[in-house]
């Protein structure tokens, strides 16, 4: 119980962090704010263009929801380690207690109340410009949850590419989940990708996460076994890297800044 | 009871050029003792600390402390440590209080220990202001603070005092005596030896990763009380460094920024250095013997300083 109260407690110290820097920094607040709105918008008003239909504008208000969601999930677990490794702090963090688990329950906080913030901004925009509305919000929930799961899977191999590659690392963290939302068909079927591409899809939990959520505007079909099979795959493997990669870093030395 | 038991730690790095940093070390320090490891830069003091308090996985060897081994109850060793350093980077954004309330979250204690640590280390005032604004010596404070946040039992202050200026470093030190009278053991690292002289009950002389010698700061200089230290005022060329090495009586030549030091066998050996200072057209302002000291106990070791450059 007492280890229960430390992990949470220690998860809630990375949330502290992230939510004063979010605070005082404008370059991290523009990440709940100005980037996801020139994501939601472009794509939304360039569809809007072409088509009044509610189901293709439903598909991409939240398909874009679906990727920040995955976005800060896995970004924001990944941000606190960064900033110490940047701010040559990292030994100060690796020599406290802290698990490597607890900076991706920390970050998951940390992306809930973000994500809190884009949900608003998304729907409500999408509401206002577009009049859409989330008809089916059990299954939306289910969806949006499920592409939560997948940005957690994420989190944990970024943690493991951090750990080793340290500042080398943060271009890969940036670039991996867009490019992962992108491979797994956020507004389109996959299908438009050649075969060898799309059977690497379909090895994705993020491309079944997103189906769940283009079948609550019926433009997709939902298998809930292979969603389920692909992330308990992917977290296996993710959780394994990882507990080698942090290893391998005490080995090397690289969880202390030399002078 | 041993507060730190470190048996045959060795550590290499890199691949195609590997360097050994740590090299057979073994030490014992004692609860509640301020043990200083001396030596300098890239001698392996913070190798050797990073592999004590489990960062660094050694090659070879065994760490214990307060009893835990590091490798197998690394979680319970990280709750009664911590660690300050003297050239730590540090987080923006943040003010004293709010830095030392995140790490208070981290290692679970309350609040009303990060008011009594900022009032311990001289914060109270600054602490609204951000930590990244501060001096070194402020930050250092800061570090200090953040370091005694847990009650740790065993302290690792890594160089806590470089870079600062002579006020704020005697505050500092001031600042780790107070700690150990409140029962904190202390591993320090330095490469000032009037600062290890002055803080530590037992110092040890590191050199190239190993451990060259131990004991008191009187145990350690009595090593060299056969011989004098020969103080030249001034920036000697390499060439005439080694032409000094080369006089008979010269057991050892180091230059730091104060100055040339040479070890030498007795006070005869005035009369050659000096024919060998003018024959080479060194410029110097003065030369003068003075008591043997860490320095030139290291000097003998190691035939290096512990600043600067060695012949």
């Amino acid at each position: 119980m007492n280890s229960l109260a430390d992990t949470l407690r220690r998860s809630l110290a990375h949330a502290y962090y992230i939510f004063i820097v979010v605070q005082r920094d404008w370059f991290r607040l523009l990440d709940v704010t100005l980037w996801p709105l020139v994501l939601f918008l472009s794509m939304t008003l360039f569809v809007g263009a072409f088509t009044t239909d509610r189901s293709i504008t439903g598909l991409v208000v939240l398909g874009a929801l679906g990727w920040r969601i995955i976005y800060h999930f896995q970004m924001e677990a990944v941000t606190l380690y960064m900033d110490n490794y940047w701010f040559g702090m990292i030994e100060h963090l690796m020599i406290s207690p802290v698990r490597w688990w607890e900076f991706i329950l920390g970050g998951a906080i940390s992306a809930l109340g973000k994500i809190l913030v884009i949900s608003l901004l998304f729907l409500g925009l999408g509401q206002f410009l577009f009049h859409f509305t989330v008809d089916r919000w059990l299954a939306t929930l289910c969806g949006l949850l499920a592409c939560a799961a997948c940005g957690l899977v994420l989190a944990i191999f970024s943690m493991g590419v951090a750990f080793l590659k340290r500042g080398d690392a943060f271009a890969f963290i940036f670039a991996f989940p867009d490019a992962i939302a992108v491979l797994s068909g956020v507004f389109y079927s996959t299908s438009v990708f050649p075969g060898p591409v799309r059977a690497l899809a379909l090895t994705l939990p993020t491309t079944h996460a997103f189906n769940l959520l283009k079948s609550t505007v019926d433009k997709a079909e939902w298998n809930p076994a292979r969603f389920l099979a692909t992330l308990a795959c992917w977290l296996v493997i993710a959780i394994l890297c990882t507990h080698w990669a942090l290893k391998k870093a005490r080995r090397e030395g690289k969880l202390v800044k030399m002078k | 009871m041993d507060a730190v038991v470190a048996r045959n730690l060795s550590k290499t790095f890199g691949g195609d050029r590997p360097v050994r940093a740590l090299a057979d070390v073994s030490l014992r320090i004692r609860e509640g003792e301020i043990y200083g490891l001396l030596g300098p830069n890239g001698a392996g003091k913070t190798t050797l600390i990073a592999t004590l308090i489990g960062l660094t996985t050694p090659d070879q060897g065994s760490v214990t402390v307060c009893g835990l081994d590091v490798r197998t109850r690394l979680h319970q060793v990280q709750a009664v440590v911590n660690m300050v350093r003297g050239f730590s980077g540090v987080l923006e954004k943040f003010t004293a209080r709010e830095l030392l309330a995140y790490y208070a979250m981290l290692y679970g204690v309350d609040r009303g220990r990060v008011d009594e640590v900022l009032r311990l280390a001289g914060l109270w005032e600054r602490r609204k202001m951000e930590v990244a604004t501060f001096s070194s010596g402020w930050r250092q404070r800061f570090f200090i603070a953040k370091g005694i946040l847990n009650r740790p039992k065993v302290l690792f202050m890594d160089e806590p005092t470089v870079g600062l200026d002579v006020d704020a470093a005697l505050e500092v030190r001031a600042l780790i005596q107070e700690i150990n009278r409140e029962g904190c053991t202390i591993l320090l690292t330095t490469h000032y030896m009037r600062e290890a002289e002055a803080l530590c009950d037992r110092i040890t002389l590191i050199a190239q990763g190993r451990l060259m010698a131990e004991g008191t700061a009187a145990e350690l200089k009595a090593q060299v009380k056969q011989e004098e230290a020969l103080l030249i005022d001034g920036q000697l060329d390499p060439a005439t460094r080694s032409r000094l090495a080369r006089v008979p009586g010269v057991l050892a030549v180091a230059q730091d920024e104060a100055g040339c030091r040479l070890l030498v066998a007795d006070h005869g050996v005035m009369k050659p250095v000096l024919t060998t200072l003018a024959g080479s057209g060194a410029g110097f302002s003065g030369v003068r013997f003075e008591e043997p000291s860490l320095e030139d106990v290291f000097l003998k070791l190691t035939h290096r300083g512990l600043e600067g450059d060695h012949e």
